[in-house]
């Protein structure tokens, strides 16, 4: 038997999309085993969500996933509001809409950009990916004054109402975007390499996806039509005309293929939302002291990496006596064991960028 | 002074009240088991099959309470009946006992069930449901890791967010929040 | 003391030491400079076709920030990591920087140029090649890192790889000329450049030399988001920078290479020139840059089998063409 050899993985290197650590049991260049070592970014989220009022909260959850702010506001808020009981405005659902679905396109964006990088095309895939998610940044801070942890879905509604010429100018982005990502197409399908390194790489069976607590792209690159979304739909979801993204094999490739499809079917959603949007409220009264009462509520959404989950147990004070996040970044992250068994050690990055990590909200 | 009692006291009493109020509010749209049933006839062998209570809080998510010993043939009947998706657990720290809450989807049917399970604080432990859904492993570990319930059967029950020396689970309501010396 | 007079220097040429001395000087400080606009150029070009601006602060147009970024490596702290073979970890960018220029020596840059004219150019040349893999060894050994040691044993394993495809490819274009001395081989591209009868092997051979010079998409040994930085993961400062110019050097003499075995060296419309040398030298190397920016980096299993499976049956076949060409 050859020898061998333990490899430390992070938790600063390179493509390891964050602070991961990987103890990776190597057999010459085949990965043996995988063990991720996670917990670096731990910030005691839940514990510090105990001694905070509930609007004060909102923008902790910022600083979950950090790629994705106006997801975790939303579902924090969601779950929120549910145990209150609220109605919410139908035009803020609207907004929520739109926002979440530009948060979306803005994540995946990212996630395809960093996957050019994982496999060695080091930054032209990222340049021109982050060159639209810059006008998705520019759009949230016009929004909400930040490009980065928004705070801007709150109880109630949103904080502030659309700003002048924001349809106008999301419109013709989404125009834009369109073109843009056949060019990414172009990069990706046409890219002979880039097909060779991805396909039927770190392939994940559907039953296996299911077994595994896989949901997101994840779930749907496996092939498995799921989608909270759908499923247990939330907001107002349910007024548009969209389907659900899956890929193929569960390979590599399906799972970028999910990203780049998903932007597109966004898109559709974000348009037919502008084009429907009502006046009135932006956000429903609701008293400066949050007082939920007791009770338990556990409600979840789909952001851009899968399912995203909160539990609140409210004592009818102003705390929550307990609240837990699901966070869909830790629950894809446990499947790179099973995954990563026998593949090389390039293909492991290329898996656990396809998995595509935030460890703002794997850690918590 | 006394003016001040009587206030906070009113204020108290006005809470009470509203509560109780709002508590009648809840237990009127109450759904009982017979308002599911036609959508989904499982619920009757899933209350059959030695469930301490059920509660609907809407039609699409069930709350069960478990006892201890029957959870692993519980889940494994739910697994049986479509029940696929492990989305989460968490543990709570009620005071007297620890509570752990497993929330399970199912694909097919499109509910979601949570299954609850008392555990006494001074001997927590409970049966892994790794076999089961292996979704679990991680999210068990980190119940551990903050809560210190034991996991029976569980192929790798270590800390997982915290550090490896870390003295104490910080999610009991005992754990004291105060400096602690670092390196 | 000193004779003012030309001809006296132009004699002392005559003596081999230094001719070998004067040659080296030249060879240093040619290309060390070539190498630093290079840089720069790549970055530049790079930067443009990933829609970004690249270096422009340091100089005109950032022209300066190679040299900025030299200097500031070597004011960095040299670090010896603790458990090092401290000799072999010395003497692994000195050779790496040594044996990239010592090529050069046998190049010619017109008909009359060139620091030594050997019968058996071509051999040297690729013989020379061959040992940089030494230094590359070297330095993936000597620190104890095993980054360091997996892009090391990456580039022992891939050198069996290219390294015959490179020969056989080079054969070909043997055959046509005739002769094994570079001046030769490129006087036999008087009526026609090498690519046209030999594109095959030139497709083969610049395939290779992107392998040799682990350029992007072969650059395993350094395979950033692999293996941090590969076999040059434990180095810093001069050491740092004597290994990315041997590297570079390395790319910029392949280049040269192959405008000389197959685009005609310096041969060019009206007259004959180093210019042109160095002009087709910079397209090819334009084209280097190009595809580095554009795929992804193969894996290693896949090279290998490129090189074994497909690269050495296509550069037999390469052979036989070129006889064939000879023939008839």
């Amino acid at each position: 038997m050859s020898e061998r050899v333990l490899l430390n993985l992070g938790p600063q290197h390179p493509s390891t999309h964050g602070v991961l650590r990987l103890v990776v049991e190597l057999e010459g260049e085949r990965v043996v085993n995988v063990t991720p070592v996670i917990g670096y970014l731990h910030r005691g989220f839940e514990k510090i969500a105990e001694n905070r009022r509930y609007i004060q909260i909102t923008p902790l959850t910022d600083k979950l996933d950090y790629v994705s702010s106006m997801a975790n506001n939303m579902a924090y808020v969601k779950a929120v509001e549910e145990l209150l009981g609220l109605e919410v405005p139908e035009r803020a659902e609207y907004i929520r809409v739109i926002v979440l679905e530009l948060q979306r396109i803005a994540s995946h964006l990212l996630a395809l950009g960093s996957i050019g990088n994982d496999l060695g095309m080091p930054f032209t895939l990222m340049m021109y990916t982050f060159r639209e998610r810059e006008t998705i940044l520019d759009l949230f801070e016009s929004l909400s004054g930040a490009r980065l942890g928004y705070n801007y879905i709150t109880i109630g509604g949103v904080m502030d109402d659309l700003p002048l010429g924001f349809t106008d100018f999301t419109l013709s982005f989404l125009r834009e975007l369109r073109q843009k990502i056949e060019e990414y197409e172009d990069l990706v399908y046409d890219n002979e390499i880039f097909v060779k390194r991805t396909e039927g790489i770190g392939v994940l069976s559907p039953k296996d996806a299911i077994n595994l607590g896989a949901t997101g792209p994840v779930l749907r690159g496996s092939g498995v039509r799921r989608d909270i979304r759908k499923e247990d739909p939330y907001s107002i979801y349910h007024y548009f005309d969209w389907r659900i993204v899956t890929g193929k094999r569960g390979d590599c490739l399906s799972r970028i293929s999910v990203w780049i499809n998903e932007m597109k079917m966004s898109a559709d959603i974000v348009e037919q939302a502008i084009e429907n949007i009502p006046p009135g409220l932006f956000r429903a009264k609701v008293s400066r002291v949050v007082r939920p009462p007791e009770g338990e509520v556990y409600s979840r959404i789909e952001s851009p990496r899968g399912e995203l989950g909160f539990h609140i147990i409210g004592d009818g004070s102003t705390h929550p006596y307990r609240l837990k996040i699901r966070s869909p970044a830790f629950c894809n992250l446990s499947i790179l064991p099973h995954l990563a068994k026998g593949v090389f050690i390039a293909d492991l990055i290329a898996i656990l960028g396809t998995l595509d990590p935030v460890f703002g909200e794997v850690d918590r | 002074m006394m003016s001040e009692e009587k206030k906070s006291e009113n204020k108290i009493e006005k809470a009470e009240k509203r509560k109780e109020e709002k508590k009648d509010e809840i237990e009127e749209e109450r759904l009982t088991i017979e308002d599911i049933a036609p959508a989904f006839p499982l619920i009757y062998r899933i209350a059959e099959s030695g469930v301490e209570s059920i509660y609907i809080q809407k039609c699409n998510k069930i709350w069960v309470e478990v006892k201890r010993e029957n959870l692993l043939e519980f889940c494994s009947f739910l697994k049986e009946n479509g029940f696929d998706h492990f989305s989460c657990i968490l543990g709570v720290d009620r005071g007297e006992y620890f509570e752990v809450i497993y929330h399970i989807w199912s694909y097919i049917d499109r509910r979601m069930l949570s299954v609850r399970v008392k555990v006494p604080k001074d001997d927590p432990e409970v049966d892994s449901v790794v076999s089961i859904w292996r979704a679990a492993d991680w999210h068990e570990r980190e119940t551990y890791d903050m809560f210190g319930i034991i996991f029976r059967g569980h192929p790798d029950l270590r800390r997982i967010l915290l550090p490896d020396d870390f003295e104490g689970f910080p999610l009991r309501k005992d754990f004291k929040l105060e400096e602690r010396s670092w390196l | 003391m000193f004779p003012l007079n030309l001809e006296f220097y132009l004699s002392l040429l005559e003596n081999p030491l230094f001719r070998g001395l004067a040659g080296a000087l030249g060879v240093i400080t040619v290309i060390s400079l070539a190498v630093l606009i290079l840089i720069w150029a790549e970055r530049k070009f790079v930067a443009r076709l990933q829609h970004r601006y690249g270096p422009n602060r340091a100089g005109k147009y950032g022209i300066l920030q190679t040299l900025a970024d030299g200097l500031k490596l070597f004011l960095k702290e040299d670090i010896l990591p603790e458990k090092a073979e401290k000799y072999a970890y010395t003497l692994a960018p000195i050779l790496c920087f040594s044996l990239a220029m010592l090529p050069f020596v046998a190049v010619p840059v017109e008909r009359n140029i060139v620091v030594a004219n050997l019968n058996a150019g071509i051999l040297f040349i690729l013989a020379v090649a061959s040992l940089s893999i030494i230094p590359v060894i070297m330095a993936g050994w000597s620190p104890n890192n095993k980054y360091n040691l997996i892009g090391g044993i990456r580039s022992a394993a891939l050198m069996i790889s290219y390294e015959i495809p490179a020969g056989l490819a080079v054969i070909g274009v043997l055959v046509l000329s005739g002769s094994l001395n570079m001046i030769d081989i490129v006087e036999a591209q008087r009526d026609g450049w090498f690519i046209l009868p030999q594109f095959l092997g030139f497709i083969i051979f610049i395939t290779v030399s992107f392998m040799e010079s682990a350029r992007p998409p072969f650059d395993l040994p350094e395979a950033e988001s692999e293996i941090v930085q590969g076999w040059t993961t434990e180095y810093s400062s001069v050491k740092f920078a004597l290994l990315m110019l041997g590297e570079y050097t390395h790319a910029v003499f392949t280049s040269v290479l192959i405008a000389i075995l197959y685009f005609g060296g310096w041969m060019g419309p009206l007259f004959d020139s180093p210019f042109w040398l160095a002009l087709k030298t910079l397209v090819i190397m334009l084209f280097l840059m190009w595809v580095r920016a554009s795929v992804v980096r193969i894996r290693i299993d896949q090279m290998v089998s490129f090189g074994w499976k497909f690269l050495i049956p296509l550069s037999l076949l390469n052979i036989l063409i070129a006889g064939a060409i000879k023939v008839f």
